[in-house]
Parts: structure tokens; sequence; C-alpha cells
């Protein structure tokens, strides 16, 4: 009987979250684990109810297509009408998304499952695999370049560039960075608790969330540790850098609004918690609202200033994983069952954009 | 019902497996070993009472079989082996008393055809106190008040799925721990996080290490563990089973022995699509239980010599029967008795076994062939050193001044 039970239990079952991408008059998304579709929005006020076979542009793969994307967890990437996605199975496909259906311009087997969602500075995709290796790709070509550096175990964060250096975070512990040009390390920090979430870079200051329940703070060129913050669990998303002021949230469901500078006894300017609800989708600032994602079925609106609660938005049943894709009004979150959900950060106000069937 | 299962078995367990990954220093294998061994630890006085049924059970298999000889008809079959079951008061609990009593040189005549079941424990009771000097402990009240109660009631045909069902709520628990924390997709680490308590190591120590003697724990089917289930699987059941009742061509024996290769296929083959982390677990449970059944209940009529296979035997010159161990233990009292009473002719009565025909033994019993001593202290006879100087042993003890 035990034996049946682990029989019947999938120990590697990835699913994916990828986020969804706004392309031309479509929303591309992860429907099912690494069958990606592109849905057309608009033209009706409750589009949730419209014919979701005259709403799909495409899907893809196709039948006859020789891709295996397994599961996507990496965001895709968009750079003009083409779209790089990096399946988990290690499969990196270039799109040329002005055909309907798209057609494929490159798919590139690394041999490696790939987790993090690749960098790219307009010519090359640099890949941070599960091998803990970056593998570039230039996209022109679709060339498969050496792999920089060993960065790590296992890459799981976002790798992030910028003034030809990579910043690569990984589940060992460590936080790199490393020179393009080269791939020669230029520091190295390593902190009591893997990394598995993407890292937040803006005015020279590199926020890492890890598993120690730490917020680490380091300056970029450098690497020095500013500061760390200890919160109530493992710091999964995307924190949000605006200003001198970093909003983080943690897998407890807590939401921290952290002064960027100053000292240890005055960093929290306020913390509000979501009811014990994981929290892995990145926070957004938009519109003056600070939009919270709870996995377990509810999107929060946020005062940025005081850490008041302005809406909450429950949709029983849905859960949140993706980072959402932000727009000018509005915000557009992927759910894990393969939906489209859109919400107004002013009212919280949330449409059902589109249900898979 | 879903959230007090993982309250109270899943999340503990989850916390605890970490705990033992730290404490194995980030080996979760080790991790995984050891909590095998503390499962088995823990569940040790269940697993005593099925072996020591399984005991009760080999030991009447004689009996069973001369059943099977006497009745053709399987209604009355059925009905004396009923009657035996009853006699011999077997179940679970009456296993264990049984298997005390039969370690104590018995005055009570508790295999007594007549005896009735609550007189046996009596008796057996008296005898512990008479004999022994040992009261019947307070400690073990309780056991033999429910061994009593299983004599009285007869056989009881759930008592021996007893220890196996209360052990199912830990294997349910386990294999979904082990699934959980051994999984390296990202959607169950998020899962694991709202497992976790509050505490620090516990919190940092993932993601855990799957690399474990150069097997990675999360991948499915590793080969080794699949060849270590079922060649510890196969030789558990064969020890379990009776070779006796293999040999007897019944239906019975032929279900006995399907199984015998059934479950270790069977388990061998579900080995190979689970991660190796459960496999080691399996593999480690299994062997630890070969090794407890070995110990406490005895190789039965095992021997390693039946492991050679029959056309194997027959090219380097051993009998293709195999003598099982009963056989030649019966053998050799027929001969004990036979040289104490001086009738040395008297040695073939044509109920002789396979392999005591002068064909030189079946070459399995190790402890014989190895001049093992035995319970009474004497040295065992070497039965296969016999054959090589020719002759049935009797008559060359005959002229031993010895013997």
């Amino acid at each position: 009987m035990p034996l049946l039970i682990g029989c019947t239990t999938d120990v590697n079952s990835p699913d994916g979250w990828a986020g969804p991408v706004r392309a031309r008059d479509f929303t591309i998304l992860q429907e099912k684990p690494g069958e990606l579709v592109a849905v057309r929005l608009g033209g009706t006020d409750n589009p949730g109810t419209a014919n979701i076979d005259e709403r799909v542009a495409w899907r893809f793969p196709a039948d006859g297509d020789d891709v295996d994307l397994d599961a996507v967890y990496a965001n895709p990437i968009l750079d003009g009408n083409t779209l790089y996605v990096a399946g988990h199975s290690g499969e990196i496909v270039a799109l040329d998304l002005s055909f309907e259906p798209p057609r494929i311009i490159w798919v590139r087997d690394l041999d490696e499952t790939v987790v993090a969602t690749p960098a790219f500075d307009g010519q090359t995709l640099y890949i941070g695999t599960e091998a803990g290796t970056i593998i570039p790709i230039t996209v022109a070509s679709g060339a498969v370049g050496a792999p920089l550096a060993q960065a790590g175990e296992r890459i799981w964060s976002e790798v992030l560039i910028e003034g030809g250096a990579l910043y690569v975070a990984a589940l060992d512990d460590r936080v790199r960075s490393i020179t393009v040009a080269d791939g020669r390390e230029r520091w190295t920090m390593t902190l009591s608790g893997a990394v598995p979430g993407n890292t937040a870079l803006a005015g020279g200051l590199l926020v890492v969330g890890s598993f120690d329940r730490t917020l680490h703070a380091f300056e970029a060129d450098s690497g020095v540790e500013e500061w760390a913050f200890a919160g109530d669990g493992w710091f999964w998303a995307r924190p949000v850098i605006a200003g001198d002021t970093i909003y983080a949230t943690s897998t407890r469901g807590s939401v921290y609004a952290l002064n960027a500078s100053g000292g240890d006894g005055n960093r929290v300017r306020w913390h509000f918690n979501v009811l014990d609800s994981e929290i892995r989708a990145a926070p957004v600032l938009t519109g003056g609202v600070l939009v919270v994602a709870a996995e377990e079925a509810t999107i929060w609106g946020i005062d940025p200033a005081t850490g008041d609660l302005r809406w909450s938005s429950p949709l029983p049943g849905h859960r949140f994983l993706a980072d959402p894709l932000v727009l000018q009004s509005s915000l557009i979150y992927a759910t894990t069952r393969g939906d489209l959900i859109e919400i107004d950060p002013q009212s919280g106000r949330a449409a059902i954009l589109y249900e898979r069937r | 019902m879903t959230d007090t299962w993982q309250l109270l078995m899943e999340t503990p367990l989850v916390n605890f497996m970490v705990l033992l990954s730290i404490i194995s220093f980030g080996s979760y294998g080790a991790a995984i070993l050891v909590f095998t061994v503390i499962t088995r630890v823990v569940t040790f006085p269940l697993t005593m009472r099925t072996l020591r049924a399984t005991r009760g059970l080999q030991e009447l298999q004689p009996d069973m079989q001369a059943i099977q000889k006497r009745y053709s008809d399987p209604k009355r079959r059925s009905e004396e082996q009923m009657k035996l079951y009853r006699r011999k008061t077997l179940s679970c609990e009456a296993g264990g008393i049984a298997a005390a009593v039969r370690r104590h040189p018995v005055e009570c005549d508790w295999k007594g055809q007549n005896s009735d079941k609550g007189e046996l424990f009596e008796q057996y009771a008296a005898h512990l106190e008479r004999v022994h000097s040992v009261r019947v402990a307070d400690a073990s009240a309780r056991q033999l008040k429910r061994a009593r109660k299983a004599m009285s009631g007869g056989i009881n045909p759930i008592g021996c799925l007893g220890p196996q069902l209360v052990q199912l709520p830990i294997f349910f628990a386990l294999f979904s721990v082990i699934r959980l924390t051994l999984s390296q997709s990202p959607e169950d680490i998020i899962e694991l996080s709202d497992r976790l308590y509050d505490y620090g190591p516990l919190q940092n120590a993932i993601p855990l290490g799957t690399s474990f003697l150069g097997m990675n724990l999360s991948a499915n089917g590793s080969f080794i563990l699949v060849i270590v289930i079922f060649c510890s699987m196969w030789l558990t059941q064969r020890i379990s089973s009776s070779r006796t009742a293999a040999q007897s061509g019944t239906q019975q024996a032929q279900t006995q022995q399907m199984m015998q290769w059934m479950l270790p296929l069977m388990f061998g083959w579900f080995a190979m699509f689970v991660p190796a982390g459960l496999g080691l677990y399996w593999a480690a449970s299994t062997l630890i239980g070969l090794v407890l059944q070995w110990v406490f209940v005895g190789p039965g009529d095992f021997t390693w010599g039946s492991l050679i296979p029959g056309f194997v035997r027959a090219r380097i010159g051993l009998p293709v029967e195999i003598e099982t161990r009963t056989e030649r233990e019966r053998r050799l009292e027929r001969e004990r008795a036979r040289a104490d009473s001086g009738d040395p002719e008297d040695d073939t009565d044509g109920s002789e076994p396979p392999g005591a025909d002068g064909a030189g033994g079946d070459g399995g019993g190790s402890d014989e062939r190895r001049g093992g001593k035995r319970k009474d202290g004497r040295r065992r006879r070497r039965s296969g050193s016999r054959q090589a100087r020719g002759g049935p042993r009797t008559r060359r003890r005959r002229g031993n001044p010895r013997g």
C-alpha cells in the first residue's frame, strides 16, 4: 500500500510560473506546463464570458513543433517582435511573433534545466542554469557560447546585468558578481541561506532575499553588505526598490517597507501581514498603490506610505505565483491554473480576462 | 481531515527529517537511514509479534502437510486445518506465548491435543512460576492478558494485520514527507516553507542536499537500490515461507511460491519509478527486517545451498533435490536415535528425505558443513565430509570408540 502511494506521488512535477507578456494585441501566458497561449484581450466589457476559442490567437508548441519546454519558470523576454522563452527542460526558443502562429527562429538545448529568468543586454541572453553555469546565447545567430563561469550550484534567481557586470544569486548560499567580458568573478558573498528568488538592483544597491529569513543589501560594485534585515520567513519574491524605500514580502505573508539607508534601529517603516499566506509573486508599486498577490487567492492593495490596507480582492480558487504584467493602468496576473486576471490598482476591481478550459 | 493529518503527522515528520539532515551533517541520505532505524526501533514490539506469528506458522507446516496428505476433500481438509489452528492456538498473541513456551523445556503439556486454550495459558503461567521461579511479571501482565484473550478467542484473522495497520500511518506520512522534502521543483519548496517550524536552522537548511553515495536521491530509478530491494525482499519472502510447504505441490504452496517472486518483482518495479530517496528507505527497511527475521525467527528451511539453481547443482554433482532444514533436522534426529540405540543397520526406513540417501546432503547446510556447534553444545556432524569418506556416518560412528 505505501508503495502504491509512493508511486502515485510525483516528486518532480514542475508546473512553472512564468509571468505573462504583452506582445502586439495579445497577451502570452503559460496555459499548461510547457505550453504557451496567446490570448487577444479587449473588445468586450466582460471578456471572461466571450468565446474562448475566438480569443486564442495561437498556442505553442503547436503540433509538429519539435520543442519540449517541460515547464516555464523564467519570465519570457520580449524584444521587438521576438520572444525568447527558456524552458525548464533547458530548451531555449526564439519565436518570431510577426507571424501567426509564431515561427521558430531557433531552438537551443542547453542540456541543463532552467528556472532562472535570463539576463538580456539586447544582443546576448545570459542564462543561469540548475547546474550553476551562466551560458550566453547570441540572439542574432542563436550561437551558444562557453559558460561564463561556475556561478554557483543551482541558479533559480534571475540573472541581472548592469554596467558590464552580471549579478547572480544561487541556492549554494552565495551571491556573485561576474564581469561579462571575461567571466571573471568580481566579488562573492556567502549568506547563511540559499537564494531562491529574484534580486533587485537599483541605485548601486543590490537587494537579495534568502532562505535565512533575511533581506540583504549589498553595494553592487564592491559586494560589501550594507545592511541586513531579519524577517519572519523566506524572502522569495523580488523586492521593490523605490527611492529610499524597499518593499519586500516573505513567505509568511508579511509585507515590509524598509528604509534603504539609516541604522538598523530605524529600518522598518511599516509591516503588514496578509494572513499567513505565502507570497512569491513580485509586489508592484503602481499608481500610488503597492499591490501584493498572496499565493492563496487574494490580491491586496496597500498604501505604500503608511502600510494601511486600501483594498483586498479575494479570488477564490486562484493561486498566484507568477510575477504580474504591469500595464499603464492595470496589472495582469497569470494564475497557476492558466487563467488571466486583470486588477485595477486604484479600486482593486478584478476581471477575469481568460479562463483556461 | 487533511489539515489535521498534516498538522499531526506530516508537518512534525517534515521538521524531524530536516532536523535529522542537519544532525547528519547535511546528508539527507544519512537522515533517511537514521530515520529508518528509528522507525524500526519504535515499531520493534509490533514487528516482534509478527515475527513470532510467522515462526509459529512455520512450525505448524509439518502438521499442515500431514493434513493435506491425509484428506483429499478440500472441505474436510479446511476443517482439519482450522482445528489444528485452534489446537495450537496460533494467533499472533498466542504465537508469542507459544514461542516463549518452546524456549523453556515444557513440563506442561501445552501441545496436548485436548488442552483447552485457557488451560494452556494457566499451564504456561504456572510453569514459569514453578520451574523458573518467574512470576508472571506485572510488566507483562497486559500482554499475557491479551494473549489469554487471544487464546480463548481462537484464531484472530486480523490479529497478524494489527502491527501492519499500526505502522500504516507512519508509512503514509513518511512517503508524503520524503516526496515533499526531496522535491526539487520550486513549487514544492514553496509548499515546504509553510510546513517548517519557525526555527532558524530548519529554515536555513532548505534546499536539502540530494546526493548520497553517488545517487541523486530525488531522481527516479536507482538501479542499485532496485537490486537491493529485490534481493532483500526475495530473501525475506523465502525465509518467511516454509520450503516444506512449497514442495508439497498444493495450491497453497504454488501461491506461496508465486508470492515469493511476485512481491519482490513488484516492489523492485515500483522502486524504479519513485525517487531514490524512497528507494533508500525501502531498501534499508527491508534489510533491517531481514536481519530481524533471521535473528529472531531464524532462517526456517532456508539454506544458502538452495540458492544454487537445479541445473547448476546437477552440473557440479550436487543433488537436484534439496534437503530442507526441517528434513535435515529430522534425519539427524533419527540418526542420533539409531546411534544411541545401537541399531546401525536401520538407516533406511523408506522415508529418508532427499539428500540423505548417500548423495552427500544439499551442500547448503552451511553450519553443519562447517561443523558448527549445536544448541546442546556438541559438535555438529560433517555430513559433507561423511560423503567424501564414503558410507553413512552411522557406520563410521560405530567404529569410533568415542561414539
